[in-house]
């Protein structure tokens, strides 16, 4: 017989050692908040049928007695731990009804009933260990046990639902042993001359009579036990004990299996997750690099001085290819800002297409128009009605079931809006939308761009009139005022008949016409040569040089070493341009000079010009303040660049000028006095 | 009493004069909110309170079946109406019973005037403590001197004023408790913690008036027993000793659970906690005096000794 227990408790300390031991392992699991419970339930009641192993061994009487007070002690508390196990299995891993909450005010009466039940049967003969037994397993294990029970298979739906099939059988499983423990554990108790595992004989009570004084005495009652331990051995042929063992046995299986189950199934589920989340990570950089690619293409061509329908083209042919879209458009308020007009597109079947004035469309399409009206972007969702965003598609009779809208806003003023269209219904994501709206900031800049640009240009001809003004007074107006002294003079000398005087005006008046004629020739040259051609600066520079070496006699070597590209922004090739005219001009007009060479290369940091003539020199600090001179300075230092100046008498003078590329331009610029 | 079969006697008696001082207390309750013009009020805090009286009597009566040999002849226990406190005592719980489940399914599908279901209640709480009443006068039998006097009846009433004051306690906070979970918004609540609360309070005055009464009882029982003949002596001597501790514990737990409630009320008045702060003390005092309550039903059948063959 001390066999048996030292098994039975074997299991159950076995249950409470692998309870630690999983506990040790670690894990995610809920239930690993509950095993500590479970470990020390495990662990008292082996003790407890160790103690059980001792006591049917025959030890003394003395030894007995403290076993039994310690068995009395240690029964009730590992009920308590049980009991703690299963409230927590059933409370704390899925959450309950909120109608459970009145159970608790439900079962107070029967409770109560029975409580006193059991208060009532430790003043019977029998000894007090057996009530303290029988009540620790019906009012401690059995609820523990079914609750635990209850926990399981609750946790058993709840992978179920969630497609994890392995892991609530192993929690069905669990739950099923729970409920055997119930049994076996909590409804299986020692024999009492009281219920609920035994019951009156009432034909034989009747018959025998047995007074209550032998009752008192300890004589048998005429009791039929049904659920005591001596029924299980003869209803099954084994000890309560073995089945008890069985039932913790196949608790341990259960949860240990269930947990390492799902310790790999969960390992599983977040390498799964990281390998989708790297793969999320590596689309989405792709992505990101392929906006980061469209972007720095269209703000180079801005910055570039593009032609604005060709960034547009950029912008709506970017966009339909970075959102997948079907149907990609722009359209700008007119010059009136009344009507909205589509100035480009980009669709599935032709690409993208610019359209020229003539060939705009006028986009009347509410949603779009109100998109531009309340400057807030527009994402159409699943439940949205079909019918606001179908005729998206201009040009076409392909229905849109998917759209996306933005504004063009230029210090919150409507330009224009950039729209985009799917024919599926896949609805454009947060995402989509945000980078449809760095397009259509790409597009503000553009347009802003070409507005400064214009300006600009306004304000280099309001420039250029001034400086032909102030040449005109210096030069012609004065030669012309001249003129007209002479003329009169001439007159006066006719009318006197002083013929030798007469002659040497009109010699001083022929050199004084042939000035300004090289004046208005010279104006004239400056005016016609133009950059706005495909050759290139260095061709216009050696048109010019032509024009001016026919114009003056001055020979002219031009030594061109600075190819195709410059490199320079068009401010800065004007201003290149600009800048030869003038230090020619002056060449013609102060330096007598009978050659020049100019040399234009291209180096390191941008477009190199030189300047030499065999003229008659000047002392640099006497003319610093030239007008000439200072017009060049102030035009190289306007687009980042340098220009120095040598000479000395009799020995010709030279200028170097030297201007960034576009991009050192922006950089230098920004180191510039303001 | 170790054979469960003889439990069904507490139980029946317990539950019925439980469900019999539940439906005073509530009624009169009930009765009191009406007068205040709150109809809708009173018959929200009552009716599930009323069901919960009406299931707690149903099972008292099926569980006093228990106790019968033959259960399916338990209707002839009514043939002797004229003659037998115990045919009086099945006919006033049946009576009782059937007039709870009716004020409970008026209330419900609002079926008759609301001066009919006061009036229909009352006269469920009338076959209540004519219940009770019956019940005492069963256990008047001269050959069992412990239970042959007039502290048979007293502790029966007794038991039921203080289980139904605290009983209903605990009903009404359940209910508030159930309105909270359905309505979390406070406004709408007011009417009903205004109505509770000073239910509670009345409550818990008649529950310790209740047990000034059972302890006067018990002295009284007591000082009859020790004085009197033969088995008078035997009954006292099985109270004091051999169910002495069950005694102690029985008034331990009866003092316990009302003071409780007495120093719960005390606290909330004084610190105006929220009505549901009230639930677990008040449920708590009201396991401690059923527990006890039962535990003296218990001692009530374990001392009789009966006099003669």
């Amino acid at each position: 017989m001390p066999i048996i227990y030292f098994f039975y408790g074997l299991s159950f300390g076995g249950l409470g050692l692998a309870a630690l031991l999983q506990l040790r392992h670690g894990g995610v699991h809920p239930l690993r908040r509950q095993l500590p419970w479970l470990a020390a339930f495990g662990m008292a009641y082996a003790g407890v049928d160790w103690i059980d192993m001792f006591l049917v061994s025959g030890l003394q009487t003395d030894i007995v007695h403290i076993l039994q007070i310690l068995r009395m002690i240690l029964q009730p508390l590992s009920g308590v731990l049980l009991l703690r196990f299963g409230w927590g299995m059933l409370t704390q891993m899925v959450p309950l009804p909120d109608w459970t909450r009145i159970i608790p005010g439900i079962v107070v009466v029967p409770l109560a009933f029975v409580v006193t039940y059991a208060a009532t049967t430790f003043v019977t003969p029998s000894p007090i260990g057996i009530p303290i037994d029988i009540w620790s397993r019906y009012l401690l294990y059995l609820p523990g046990s079914i609750m635990a029970a209850i926990g399981f298979i609750r946790q058993r739906n709840e992978y179920r639902a969630k497609g994890l099939h392995d892991i609530s059988r192993l929690m069905f499983g669990a739950g099923l042993a729970f409920l055997a423990e119930a049994i076996v554990v909590g409804l299986i108790v020692p024999a009492a001359p009281y219920g609920p595992a035994s019951y009156y004989d009432y034909d034989r009570v009747l018959i025998d009579s047995v007074p209550i004084d032998q009752a008192a005495n300890g004589v048998p009652f005429t009791m039929i036990p049904w659920l005591d331990y001596a029924r299980v051995l003869e209803f099954t042929g084994l000890p309560v004990q073995f089945w008890r063992m069985l039932s913790a046995i196949a608790v341990i299986f259960f949860v240990v299996r269930s947990l390492g189950v799902f310790d790999a199934t969960e390992r599983r589920r977040v390498e799964k997750l990281q390998a989708e989340r790297d793969r999320a990570q590596l689309i989405a950089r792709h992505v990101a690099e392929r906006w980061t690619d469209a972007l720095v293409t269209i703000s180079r061509r801005i910055a570039e001085l593009d032609l604005l329908d060709a960034i547009l083209l950029e912008i709506v042919s970017a966009a339909r290819n970075l959102l997948d879209s079907d149907f990609v458009a722009i359209g700008l308020l007119d010059n009136d800002g009344q009507q909205l007009m589509m100035v480009a597109y980009a669709d599935s079947q032709e690409g993208a297409v610019s359209l020229p004035p003539s060939l705009r469309v006028r986009i009347q399409t509410p949603l779009i128009l109100d998109t531009m009206r309340l400057a807030a972007p527009y994402c159409s969702d699943e439940a949205e009605e079909p019918a606001a965003i179908e005729g998206l598609c201009y040009g076409t009779a392909r229905k849109a079931c998917a759209a996306a809208v933005v504004p063009l806003l230029l210090d919150n003023f409507p330009l224009g809006a950039l729209w985009s269209a799917r024919l599926t219904p896949t609805s454009f994501t947060s995402t989509d939308l945000i980078g449809l709206e760095r397009l259509a900031d790409q597009a503000v800049i553009a347009i802003q761009h070409r507005l400064m640009a214009t300006k600009l240009q306004s304000l280099a001809v309001v420039d250029e009139r001034g400086r032909i003004a102030r040449e005109m007074h210096d030069g012609l107006a004065q030669i012309l005022g001249y003129l007209n002294l002479q003329v009169q003079t001439l007159e006066v000398l006719l009318k006197q008949g002083k013929h030798d005087k007469l002659l040497v005006e009109l010699q001083q008046m022929r050199q004084a016409v042939q000035v300004a004629h090289a004046d208005v020739r010279e104006n004239i040259l400056s005016l016609r040569t133009t950059l706005a051609t495909d050759a290139g600066v260095a061709s216009a520079i050696a048109d010019y040089l032509d024009g001016f070496s026919d114009q003056t006699g001055i020979h002219v070597s031009f030594v061109d070493q600075a190819g195709d590209d410059l490199g320079l922004s068009p401010l800065a090739e004007v201003q290149l341009v600009c800048i030869l005219q003038e230090a020619l001009a002056n060449v013609r007009k102060h330096a007598q000079a009978t050659a020049v060479t100019v040399t234009l290369k291209r180096t390191d940091d941008g477009a190199y010009l030189e300047i030499n003539d065999d003229g008659i020199g000047f002392t640099v600090p006497v003319t610093k303040h030239h007008f000439g001179l200072r017009t060049m300075l102030e035009r190289a230092e306007s687009v980042g660049g340098q220009l120095a100046i040598w000479s000395q008498l009799g020995k010709g003078t030279q200028i170097t000028c030297q201007l960034p590329e576009v991009e050192k331009d922006h950089e230098t610029r920004e180191f510039l006095p303001r | 009493m170790i054979n469960l079969r003889e439990w069904a006697l507490p139980v029946y008696t317990i539950m019925m004069q439980m469900a019999a001082g539940s439906m005073l207390v509530l009624w009169l309750i009930y009765t009191y909110v009406v007068r205040r013009g709150q109809q809708t009020t009173a018959d929200r805090i009552s009716h599930n309170s009323l069901l919960i009286i009406f299931i707690t009597a149903a099972i008292a009566v099926g569980g006093s079946h228990f106790h019968l040999s033959r259960p399916f002849l338990s209707i002839l226990a009514l043939s002797n109406l004229g003659t037998s406190w115990l045919s009086r005592e099945v006919a006033f719980t049946v009576a009782f019973v059937l007039l709870v489940g009716l004020v409970w399914v008026m209330q419900r599908y609002a079926v008759g005037a609301q001066r009919l279901r006061l009036v229909t209640g009352w006269l469920a709480v009338l076959m209540g403590l004519a219940t009770v009443y019956s019940m005492a006068h069963v256990y008047l039998l001269p050959p069992q001197v412990a239970w042959n006097s007039l502290t048979t009846p007293v502790a029966f009433f007794g038991a039921t004023f203080l289980l139904g004051s605290m009983a209903v306690s605990a009903l009404l906070l359940m209910n508030f408790y159930l309105m909270a979970l359905k309505n979390k918004s406070s406004p709408e609540l007011d009417p009903y913690n205004a109505a509770i609360r000073p239910a509670l309070h009345a409550a818990a005055g008649g529950a310790v008036a209740a047990l000034i009464i059972e302890l006067l009882n018990y002295a009284v029982q007591i000082s009859l027993l020790t004085t009197g003949e033969s088995s008078a002596r035997a009954s006292a001597e099985l109270l004091l000793g051999l169910y002495g501790v069950l005694f102690v514990i029985r008034l331990a737990l009866l003092g316990l659970g009302v003071t409780g409630l007495v120093v719960v009320h005390l606290w909330q008045r004084q610190a105006h906690q929220p009505l549901l702060r009230w639930l677990v003390p008040v449920y708590s005092a009201f396991l401690l005096t059923l527990v006890s309550e039962v535990l003296g039903r218990f001692l009530f059948y374990a001392i009789h000794v009966r006099k003669g063959i």
